[in-house]
């Protein structure tokens, strides 16, 4: 067994088991920590794959910044054990049934598959490198490229929208002023 | 000269990019963590327990501890966060411009010039609307 | 990069995503809300009239992109509903909302997502599409501050549609796995070359039907869909009504048309029972509805399902029927929302089908548009409903999908019910706390223009169809 191997399974198990306990904390906090682990799990995977740039990138937005995001909104909502929604046992058991559906379908389609599919091109493929993605980035996908800034930009004016209480310019003067006295 | 000089490192490069490299970094990582576990398990060995009741409250600079810690935070915070996050993705996107600087030429700095122009506008609404202001 | 040429192609899309720029630095500058309000309605204008400069023939932007008939007349549609969702928002946002101006950057940024989903060809762009859409939406389905309601829909629809979302990418990815392509080309050439669908293409295909599923608000994926209407302001029901579910059934045609998935008798069988549980329930949840917003959700779900028979028939006449009865359908679905909207007030919207009462008394003109709007929905002679339909039905009964054709006729004989329910309450007696409430926000200009013109469209298209239709033709057989 090559290192390779061996670290993608440790990584596949880290990632898997990391998820399972993402969902099954009670603590929505402890369930961010573990989510940061999941990043870190995939960051590997892609470090497995010669894509150094997606796992720094994975790292600094998802497991830095986004979960920052995470745990504002759970300290937002402010969770406690005495605010907890109640769970219907029904809906838990369909949840359950509609997962186990789904993985048995994607275990069925993925088992045939094997022998069909190519392998992944681990340590030794050079599409994931910084210089190769740049170039895709910038000629072939510039369009999507332009089209994500604007996504960006709904993202931001949707944020102030919502976020943003004084509503009028004359609220927003009058606390100006106020503000200069 | 020095263009051999670069010739060499990108070659180098190029070189590095196998798994094996990263072996230094799992060195460090290793022992990262490992000195942390082991830091933990010192204090909890060596460090004296005396528990008692006050000794366990939570430690409020000598007022006596009362309410809840998990107050809701103001959504000013979360509207700084989210911001932050995009200008971080932003920057991002810069790295592999950065990197075929040179090869990319004019159409992909005027493609960066349009990225950023749309940025820049986004970043004159927020100021003018004062999303940033941090009101009491 | 691409050329001037390119550039040339994207012209509609690059006018939006500049008008809603523009919108935000006068923002910036000075809130002027009649200002936005014309400024997005000439900016929809200009991209809806923009489509005539761009060339005939089908046009490939970078691979991601193409710009063909069907397209454009996609673009210039989705355009249109744009102008008109604007022109309805602008007495509804003064009366209702103090800070309006922003609406106006979400609904441009969220049409410029419909816009460049309709021309995707592949699933990059079809993705950032996608999200461009409902990222906006989000924001806008919370508007109106004022409204719980609004923005619990707001919460319901960013969590449902994150899981949708990611559905999709899951199955996109087990599509790439499988052939190795993103573009719809490269899938197609991938299918044809394998011979036959390996179980990974059809799971993934499947996932993806989920997320499209999900936004056209097909029958399994669709209980976020009444809510979400209800608790929306109107303007913004009758856009994700029309705007969002017309350009994702765009893509989806491009997607199964061109790459053949549907020839595989499994995808078939799924989107049969897709369209079958959806002209069903739809009609028939809409049975019990009173709040009028919630009666609309349903509607659509069923008319989302009729569009499916003739998807399924995968002919020409098929593509035909469905463009035609899209087209119908966004007139319907504007014009009921719009009816909606110029009966709300100042303290909320006319919610409920008693509000309507004795509408005929008071309101006689207002009433008529309303009773041919609901009388083509619910597809009756000499309305564009019910052309639609029969285009519908000989769409299928050419290629005999028989059930797919009975449970149309079923269900719509199910929907005549509710739809005259209506027409039912505004012709009876007069409402008796009318005189409590509060003046309604529309206006002869330019709300009750709009109206008028929705109207006489919908009856133009029922006793007149061939303009429309010799023009759907023209663009009907280009995606193969």
């Amino acid at each position: 067994m090559s290192i390779t191997l061996i670290l993608f399974w440790f990584l596949s198990v880290l990632a898997l088991f990391s998820a399972a306990m993402v969902v099954a904390s009670k603590n929505p906090v402890y369930s961010v920590l573990w989510l940061i682990l999941v990043f870190f799990a995939i960051s590997g995977h892609y470090l497995l794959l010669n894509a150094q740039f997606l796992a720094i990138v994975n790292i600094i937005v998802y497991a830095g910044a986004i979960m920052v995001l995470f745990l504002f909104v759970i300290m937002l909502m402010n969770l406690n054990k005495s605010n907890e929604p109640k769970r219907n046992k029904w809906l838990n058991l369909a949840g359950v049934l509609a997962g186990g559906c789904l993985l048995l379908v994607l275990v069925a389609a993925l088992k045939n598959a094997e022998t069909k599919a190519t392998l992944a091109e681990t340590g030794t493929g050079n599409i994931g490198l910084i210089e190769n993605l740049g170039k895709a980035l910038f000629t072939d996908y510039v369009v999507p490229f332009e089209i994500s800034s604007v996504l960006f930009l709904s993202a931001m004016v949707g944020a102030v929208v919502l976020g943003k209480k004084e509503s009028s310019p004359d609220t927003a003067g009058q606390s100006g002023k106020s503000s200069e006295k | 000269m020095i263009y051999l000089l670069q010739e060499e490192l990108s070659k180098k490069v190029m070189d590095v990019n196998d798994i094996a490299s990263y072996l230094p970094i799992g060195i460090q990582i290793v022992c990262a963590a490992g000195l942390v576990a082991f830091l933990m398990l010192v204090t909890h060995l060596l460090g004296p327990k005396r528990k008692t009741a006050d000794k366990l409250q939570s430690f409020t600079s000598g007022i006596e501890s009362h309410g809840d810690a998990r107050q809701p935070v103001a959504i000013k915070y979360f509207l700084v966060a989210i911001l932050f996050v995009l200008f971080d993705v932003e920057v991002i996107f810069f790295y592999p411009y950065a990197v075929n600087f040179k090869g990319l030429g004019w159409s992909g700095f005027w493609a960066v010039l349009l990225f950023v122009g749309f940025f820049l506008c986004g970043f004159i609404y927020i100021i003018k609307k004062g999303a940033l202001k941090w009101e009491e | 990069m691409i050329s001037l040429t390119g550039l040339n192609l994207i012209l509609p899309q690059l006018i939006i995503a500049l008008a809603a720029i523009i919108v935000m630095l006068s923002i910036a500058v000075k809130r002027c809300h009649r200002f936005t309000n014309l400024f997005t309605l000439l900016s929809f204008a200009a991209a809806a009239i923009s489509v005539l400069y761009i060339p005939r023939g089908s046009f490939g932007v970078s691979s991601l992109f193409v710009v063909d008939g069907f397209g454009k007349f996609f673009t210039v549609l989705i355009a249109c509903a744009g102008f008109v969702i604007t022109l309805m928002s602008y007495h509804y946002l003064n009366a209702r909302e103090k800070r309006n101006e922003e609406y106006y950057i979400l609904l441009l940024l969220s049409s410029l997502g419909a816009l460049t989903m309709v021309i995707s060809n592949h699933f990059v762009s079809f993705f950032l599409s996608l999200e461009v859409l409902s990222v906006s939406l989000y924001a806008l389905i919370g508007y109106l501050k004022e409204e719980p309601a609004g923005i619990e829909s707001g919460i319901k629809y960013l969590v449902l549609a994150a899981v949708s979302s990611s559905f999709l990418l899951f199955g996109i990815a087990l599509i790439y796995m499988q052939t190795g392509h993103l573009d719809l080309s490269g899938i197609a050439a991938g299918l044809s070359s394998s011979g036959e669908f390996s179980g990974v293409f059809i799971a993934g295909l499947a996932m993806v039907i989920v997320g499209i599923g999900f936004k056209m608000a097909l029958v399994p994926f669709h209980l976020w869909t009444p809510d979400i209407y209800a608790g929306a302001s109107a303007p913004v029901s009758a856009f994700v009504a029309t705007v969002s579910k017309g350009a994702v059934f765009a893509f989806l045609l491009r997607l199964f048309y061109s790459t053949g998935g549907l020839e595989n008798k499994n995808v078939w069988t799924v989107f049969t029972i897709i369209a079958v549980a959806s002209m069903l329930f739809g009609n028939w949840l809409a049975l019990r509805q009173q709040n009028i917003k919630r009666l609309l959700a349903y509607s659509s779900i069923g008319h989302l399902g009729y569009l499916m028979v003739a998807f399924l028939a995968i002919t020409d006449r098929g593509m035909q029927a469905a463009t035609f009865y899209l087209v119908v359908y966004f007139t319907g679905m504007l014009a009921a929302f719009g009816t909606v909207i110029y009966m709300s007030n100042k303290k909320g919207e006319a919610l409920y089908i008693d509000d309507y009462r004795g509408l005929f008394w008071k309101k006689p003109w207002l009433a008529a548009i309303f009773t041919t709007v609901m009388l083509s929905l619910a597809g009756i002679p000499l309305t564009a409903g019910f052309l639609g339909k029969l285009y519908l039905l000989t769409a299928g009964t050419e290629v005999g999908i028989w059930l797919l054709v009975i449970v149309l006729v079923v269900s719509s004989g199910i929907g005549l019910f509710y739809y005259l329910r209506v027409v039912a309450v505004m012709f009876a007696g007069k409402n008796e706390n009318e005189a409590s409430s509060e003046p309604v926000i529309g206006k002869i200009f330019p709300h009750g223009l709009v109206l008028t013109l929705l109207f006489l469209l919908l009856l133009w298209f029922g006793v007149y169809p061939s303009s429309l239709l010799e023009i759907i033709q023209q663009i009907a057989s280009v995606i193969r």
